[in-house]
């Protein structure tokens, strides 16, 4: 067997592994951080921060989701199940917001109103799609 | 789990076939370091590297690799 020319074998694998694990997290720690310098520190609107938000987002949802997916081993939420977790996250945002910032205007209902309803039936759907489709990769895998 | 360490006895194998780790490292396809550490049980090979290098040594998986029960 030829002596591959970058000396790249299954330890030094694992380490490039392992390394940009461990530097992912850092990245998305220190992200966050600026994050919340600029928002809370020097007091920069929200939206000027979009970016960075939409990166940190990307980051952290695409890492958690391909895991979730390519691992295949996630439980599958019936209707029952997944309403469930709905309410809970409804309640957890919506209850949260209204405890911090009290009853917002009913003009104000796509920031306020809907995010809280939305945001949680994305995450939950979300969650129901890659479970299934992991899992279903899963098993296919073993069938072949 | 109970407590279990990995051996080998891949130095002795390779050393009974007269190659050295460098040797051995190019006819499995790794470096020479992860020869060294594995020999040194300072890293656990993969079971493909594992049937490789029993492959190369010529010997069977069980003489090359072994887990050692927890005193």
């Amino acid at each position: 067997m030829m002596f591959n020319r970058f000396n790249v074998d299954e330890r030094s694998k694992q380490t490039a592994t392992h390394t940009a694990y461990f530097f992912l997290h850092i990245t998305q720690l220190l992200l966050a951080g600026v994050i919340f310098y600029r928002l809370y520190i020097l007091g920069q609107p929200d939206g000027e921060l979009r970016d960075f938000q939409l990166v940190l987002g990307l980051s952290i949802f695409g890492y958690m989701g391909t895991q979730l997916y390519l691992g295949g081993i996630l439980p599958i939420l019936n209707v029952k199940g997944a309403l469930l977790v709905y309410g809970i996250l409804v309640t957890m945002v919506a209850g949260g917001s209204l405890l911090a910032y009290g009853v917002p205007p009913l003009s104000d209902w796509s920031t306020t109103w809907l995010p809280a309803f939305l945001g949680p039936a994305i995450l939950v759907g979300l969650y129901a799609l890659l479970a299934w489709l992991g899992k279903r990769r899963l098993e296919r895998q073993i069938t072949e | 789990m109970e407590d279990i360490t990995f051996e080998n006895s891949l130095r002795l194998a390779r050393v009974e076939k007269g190659l050295t780790q460098s040797e051995l490292s190019e006819l499995a396809g790794v470096t020479r370091q992860t020869i060294g550490l594995i020999e040194s049980g300072k890293y656990n090979p993969t079971l493909k590297l594992c049937l490789i290098l029993a492959r190369v040594t010529e010997k069977s998986l069980d003489d090359l690799f072994w887990i050692k029960e927890g005193e």
